[in-house]
């Protein structure tokens, strides 16, 4: 009967949600969509040009070989130069901009098929450095990251922020030994052997490893309902045993000044692709910024140009300074019978073997060695084994 | 036995008996009768045997027989159709047979009798002649008329004058509570004519002098005639027998012809025995979901009680209750009505033909009365539901002439918020309501009535934001009889709606948000009944409006959150109104009215201007001015045109038109798809102008099988302008400048509404069928932006097909089963173009508003309703309602989006009930 009220509530409140791809059919649109920001700061001012697609496909469309430039309301120009890589053009376009903070800059963007765009004239903004960037464990212990910044000038109050997180993680188990085969006309001979036959010790360059993401939800924050230009707000919650926290944390965390205006496109974009799907949804709604199509007036064109430098802050969270992470892995490690036929059977279908077991009480004779998934193993299956720069 | 005696002679016939007659020799009956007339049935029986037939007209005039038999003999046939009835049969030897009411008829009298007794024809006299009550003076008591082949005679018979048309007027009642019975229908069959009673219980009808036939009938009381004889003006009050159960075979019924020969068109009246009977989810019978049931009213989806009424806006709904204007009506965020089950009387829908004395709203009113308290003893009762307890006591003040009634809902399902999932641990909801109304009878001219209602929510989901809303209303109306012509209602009043969001996880930024509207109005009507033919209403109201549209606020020492007030607004909005209903002949009725209204937008308050011809935005600001106390700032106003007209072709068919117009000042601004209880209410201001809107109508009423069965079809085509719509990604809550973030909107609607309604018999309910569409366009170029390029496009409750069945099938009299079942065309939704990568994340690209449709749905519930005994004296009267909603666990879609989650696209379905719920109640009366 409890259950069955829980039930009854779960559906009153979360509602009933499921995966749901309805078929409809959309026009082909291949807008221009511009992500970047002109820097006035040290940085280089990078620009990134792509198309809009159609609704299921998830391949990025750059848009190449395009004419960038910020105009200055003093008739300067800096002409941005498309990042090349060893695949050719890459739809980014960069250069370091020496500007002046009381003027005004606009983008012009003339693409390969001669069309021209134009962003409104914006102003700059500074972004005011970022205070801290604290953190306290709540919710089921998890990990609460926050980000502190005030401006003294009051002069800022619209932000938005983005984040790489890069995080050391260590193998479950170290590996000794390593499976081979040695082929014989009755087919190959499975054996295993020690990596390193000299120490007898593991694969360090397997054991160790780090991994990095970045945040893929739009972070925007305003203190212009407050008295001071201040900022206090969660950003980032990791659940408490979250392998991120295993070792040695690192984020690296951005922060960029925006206009109201600016703002308020971006707080229109997340309103529209990431926080719908409540009972008291607004309408999505058409998403226009700051830059035109000069041809055609109605032709849309996804982005918002903004002039601001970009502050930057990084942490480091051990595991140390956490009490009761409780990061356990999913690992377990099985033993496997030293015979032919077992050692064939285990590692033939990719489990990788670590180490010996047990021995004989005479220690010449092995009975079992110990295997497990190479994921628990080798950890650059998941991460990269070259440590970061910033590393410590 | 005078009345035996007295029935005796009135009855067509001779002595002559000899032995009672038994054996059916004259051949067997076979048929299926529906709804016969006694007469009607008689020829049957004549035709089938050989037995004359002997009965008084009058005492079976409003019986209507309802049997199907096959090969049965007389004696069968007739113990049949008078089973479960006062009515009764003897045969005599000759063939004779006897129907009476009352007494059997004995053909076998004692051996002296047989000559004692000789017809004597001079001595055959009608009951009609027969006079059982003098008139009376005035300052006499009012004689109360509870039986139906009485005689009462109204007026002074020994007064001579030359009055033709006299007044008769009096209250109908319950017998047994001695409750008003309000909108009773009273007909004079042979004079089409009729009237209906008031609010109160209250008739007025002018009548030729002479003898008349009232059939008097209204939903919940058993369908009656009253037999009078007018002398001259005089009063009489109704006593009339609530319907307390059903008979097996036989149907009493009268003209049931209210839906043929009322002029309004468009109106809907439920009471709340209907109501309780529809299956509705965890079992709380809910008058607006029922509401929702009747053609031509749709909602944006499960989770929403915002009622959208022929292509109606959710705040274009005029909902009283009583005369309080209820701004929410939901609880538990749209899920539940308001209103406590056990203290509403009926609702009343008004769609198209809304009556001069409402006005306000553009699409409809939505009338919900309550009870009046029990006047001659003390009771109550209780309910248990899966969410929600529910208590009410009513009962005398002054044994009857004064009473009150008490009412108070309660939900308790924190406890059951505790044992969900951590987490939704942090989750909490409750609301609650109480009614309270009393009303005091001074004299019988002069009655008082003070209704007060209260309503709370408040509800937090996941998350450290604490919603609570709530609605404050008291009213107090007087009611007073000048005389038998004229009388008038006075209503002083106080509403109020009002929420609050706090949040205090973020000590920066923990604040607390205030939004209230307070209405403070007066009413004034005048009832005239001037002649045969007209029936005049006139009178005003005035609204004072005080909107305190935001009122932001830190919560404790650490926040940084600015203090900020949107200034209140002030308005005075105020209407005179003069309507007449005009039986023009006997089948044409014209209802005609008119209404003017003016709003007066007050200071103090600062206005912005912006330029002239350029869209309204805060770059094209202008000038602030400001207005000081009491000024008037802007003022808004004009006529409201109210007609209908019907014409009757035959006692059960009648065609109507009507021509609405409606103004309204007030202005829900929303973004939100469903109606939301954080909507911020707006004035009209002198950058936003009041909404105005038009309706025609033309509708076809037929009714079948003794007017059982009524069936109509209406058409009709709307027009709205300067609807409010807003800007995309519009900012509306703390908005000091709402005018740059919405847009005046043009819309049109039109549709059919197709309606077979069967209100009597062991099966009953209704079918409804809506085709309609509701079109909006924003083409506004001072907008800034045009949705949809300023084309037409689809309103979110835009729902072309509309199906819906309301079923009951009562077994017995304490055992029945309701079904429903719903089928409507999804609403439109915005659906992506297209998707783009933005900020490390695949998104979603929006445009052409409304241009797809979520996928139809489907729902049927079932509910089976036991009642215990109906023995009328005992403690404690129980039942019991078992049901389940959503039977066939369909996912009915509420929305489906899209959302970027860990930087790719999912597309979901959500549904609010995605299975069968099923629910109990228990319910007890004392």
């Amino acid at each position: 009967m409890k259950k069955y009220f829980v039930g009854l509530l779960w559906i009153l409140i979360a509602g009933c949600k499921e995966k749901y791809n309805p078929a409809f059919t959309a026009p082909s649109t291949g807008y221009l969509v511009v992500e970047g920001l002109i820097n006035n700061g040290s940085d280089s001012t990078i620009i990134e040009l792509s198309r809009t697609n159609k609704m299921g496909s998830v391949q990025k469309q750059y848009e190449k070989d395009a004419m960038v430039q910020v105009e200055g309301n003093d008739n300067s120009i800096f002409k941005l130069a498309e990042i090349v890589n060893g695949g050719g053009a890459t739809g980014r376009y960069s250069a370091q901009l020496n500007l002046n903070n009381l003027n005004q800059y606009r983008l012009r963007i003339k693409t390969l098929t001669g069309k021209e765009y134009l962003s409104d004239f914006v102003e700059v903004k500074i972004t005011p450095p970022i205070d801290s960037i604290s953190w306290q464990r709540e919710n089921g212990n998890g990990l609460q990251l926050y980000v502190n910044t005030h401006d003294p000038q009051n002069k800022t109050y619209y932000y938005q922020w983005d984040y790489q997180e890069t995080w050391e993680f260590h193998s479950a188990y170290r590996a000794v030994l390593k499976f081979n085969t040695i082929p014989s006309p009755r087919g190959p001979i499975p054996y295993l052997a020690f990596i390193d036959s000299t120490t007898f010790g593991p694969d360090t360059t397997i054991f160790k490893c780090w991994k990095s993401s970045v945040s893929n939800q739009l972070l925007l924050g305003s203190s212009a309902k407050l008295s001071e230009d201040r900022i206090y707000k969660p950003f980032l919650f990791i659940p408490r045993g979250d392998r991120k926290m295993s070792v040695l944390y690192s984020i690296y965390l951005k922060q960029y000044a925006l206009t109201k205006t600016g703002y308020g496109f971006l707080s229109k974009m997340k309103k529209n692709t990431e926080e719908n799907g409540t009972v008291f949804d607004p309408q999505p709604s058409e998403l226009r910024g700051n830059i035109h199509c000069i041809s055609d007036a109605y032709e849309p064109v996804i982005g918002y140009i903004s002039v601001s430098s970009i502050a930057v802050k990084r942490i480091f969270i051990s595991n140390g300074q956490l009490t009761n992470w409780n990061y356990t892995s999913d690992c377990v490690e099985a033993s496997v019978k030293n015979n032919r036929d077992s050692i064939a059977e285990a590692f033939g279908s990719g489990s990788i073997p670590t180490g010996i077991l047990d021995m004989t009480m005479a220690g010449n004779t092995i009975n079992h060695f110990g295997m497990s998934a190479p994921e628990c193993i080798d950890c650059t299956i998941s991460g990269t084994n070259i440590k970061p720069l910033f590393w410590p | 036995m005078k009345y035996f005696y007295l029935f005796l002679l009135s009855i067509n016939f001779f002595y002559s008996a000899d032995v009672l007659g038994q054996n059916n020799k004259h051949g067997l009956i076979s048929g299926d009768f529906q709804n016969l007339t006694i007469d009607e049935f008689i020829l049957q029986l004549e035709n089938q045997t050989d037995y004359r037939y002997y009965y008084s007209n009058k005492d079976f005039d409003s019986i209507r027989i309802t049997l199907s038999v096959k090969k049965q003999s007389l004696h069968d046939v007739l113990e049949l159709a008078f089973a479960n009835k006062d009515l009764y049969f003897s045969t005599d030897a000759d063939n004779h047979v006897f129907l009476t009411k009352g007494k059997k008829v004995k053909t076998q009298l004692p051996e002296g009798l047989l000559t004692a007794i000789k017809p004597d024809t001079a001595n055959r006299k009608q009951i009609n002649e027969v006079d059982f009550v003098s008139g009376e003076k005035n300052d006499k008591p009012v004689q109360k008329s509870s039986l139906e082949n009485k005689l009462y005679e109204v007026g002074d018979r020994n007064l001579i004058h030359n009055k033709v048309n006299v007044i008769l007027d009096g209250y109908a009642v319950d017998s047994k509570t001695g409750v008003p019975v309000a909108g009773a229908s009273i007909y004079i069959e042979k004079l089409k004519m009729g009237t209906i009673t008031d609010q109160f219980g209250y008739y007025s009808i002018l009548l030729p002098r002479g003898r008349h036939t009232l059939a008097i009938q209204c939903v919940g009381i058993k369908d009656t005639k009253r037999q009078v004889l007018l002398h001259g003006d005089g009063k009489m009050n109704l006593e009339l027998q609530a319907q307390v159960m059903t008979l097996k075979n036989v149907t009493m019924s009268s003209q049931k012809t209210g839906n043929i020969r009322n002029a309004q068109m468009g109106v809907q009246k439920i009471d709340i025995k209907t109501i309780k009977q529809v299956p509705v989810v965890f079992g709380e019978a809910d008058i607006l979901r029922v509401v929702l049931t009747l053609p031509g009213v749709k909602s944006v989806g499960e989770a929403s009680t915002g009622l959208n009424v022929r292509g109606g806006a959710a705040d274009q709904n005029l909902i009283l209750f009583n005369d309080a204007t209820i701004y929410n009506p939901a609880h538990f965020f749209g899920l539940f009505s308001a209103f406590n089950p056990e203290l509403v009387k009926d609702v009343e829908l008004y769609k198209s033909s809304i009556p001069a004395k409402f006005g306000g709203r553009l699409s409809s009113v939505i009338d919900i009365s309550s009870r009046e308290g029990n006047k001659k003893k003390l009771s109550g009762s209780a309910g248990i539901g899966l969410l929600t307890s529910r208590f009410n006591l009513e009962g005398p003040i002054v044994k009857n002439k004064s009473s009150f009634i008490l009412g108070a809902r309660t939900t308790y399902a924190k406890w059951l918020l505790n044992i969900l999932p951590d987490q939704y641990k942090n989750s909490r909801a409750s609301f609650n309501d109480f009614n309270l109304n009393l009303n005091h009878e001074f004299n019988k001219k002069t009655t008082l009535y003070l209704t007060a209602y209260m309503s709370n929510d408040r509800f937090n989901l996941n998350s450290d934001t604490v919603y609570s809303y709530g609605n404050r209303n008291v009213s107090l109306k007087l009611k007073h009889i000048f005389n038998n012509k004229i009388n008038a209602l006075v209503t002083a009043g106080y509403d109020r709606y009002q929420y609050n969001i706090s949040s205090s996880y973020n000590p920066v930024n923990a604040y607390q948000l205030g939004f209230n509207i307070n209405q403070t109005y007066g009413k004034a009507q005048f009832n005239y009944y001037a002649g045969l033919k007209h029936k005049i209403e006139f009178g005003l109201n005035s609204v004072f409006y005080k909107l305190h549209p935001g009122l932001y606020q830190p919560i404790g020492n650490k926040s940084l959150v600015l203090p900020d007030t949107v200034p209140s607004e002030q308005a005075l909005e105020s209407a005179l109104y003069l309507s007449d209903r005009y039986n023009i002949t006997s089948t044409l009725t014209l209802d005609a009215g008119i209404r003017y209204s003016f709003f007066n937008y007050l200071g103090p308050n600062n206005i912005r201007t912006y330029g002239a011809g350029i869209p309204r935005t805060e770059e094209n600001l202008l000038a602030t001015v400001p207005y000081s106390r009491g000024e008037f700032i802007k003022n808004y106003g004009g006529p409201e045109y109210r007609l209908s007209m019907r014409y009757t072709f035959s006692e059960s068919f009648s065609v109507k038109s009507g021509y609405n117009t409606q103004r309204q000042y007030i202005h829900s601004v929303s973004n939100i798809t469903s109606m939301a209880p954080t909507d911020i209410w707006k004035l009209s201001d002198p950058n936003i102008k009041p909404q105005y809107g038009g309706q025609v109508s033309f509708g076809l009423f037929k009714n079948f099988k003794a007017n059982t069965i009524e069936t109509s079809v209406e058409v009709y085509y709307k027009k709205i302008y300067d609807y409010l719509d807003y800007k995309s990604g519009a900012q509306l809550i703390m908005n000091h400048h709402v005018e740059t973030e919405v847009i005046s909107t043009k819309g049109k609607a039109y549709g059919v509404e197709v309606m077979i309604k069967k209100l009597t018999g062991k099966i009953n309910g209704w079918i409804s069928y809506t085709w309609s569409r509701t079109l909006l366009k924003m083409d506004d170029p001072l907008a800034g932006e045009l949705i949809n390029n300023g084309n037409y496009y689809p309103a979110n409750y835009d729902k072309p097909h509309d199906i819906t069945l309301i079923g009951n099938y009562r077994v017995n009299h304490r055992f029945s089963i309701s079904v429903n079942a719903t089928y409507n065309t999804g609403r439109p939704i915005t659906l992506p173009i297209g998707t783009f990568y933005y900020g490390s994340s695949l998104r979603t690209l929006y445009a052409d508003r409304n241009a797809h449709r979520i996928p139809d749905y489907f729902r049927t519930d079932f509910s089976i309703n036991l009642d215990g005994n109906h023995k009328v004296k005992q403690l404690s009267h129980n039942s019991w309602t078992i049901g389940v909603y959503n039977l066939t666990g369909r996912k009915n879609a509420y929305s489906v989006y899209f959302v970027s989650e860990g930087g790719i696209i999912n597309g979901y379905k959500l549904s609010i009930f995605g299975s069968a719920i099923p629910y109990i109640n228990f319910n007890i009366r004392f």
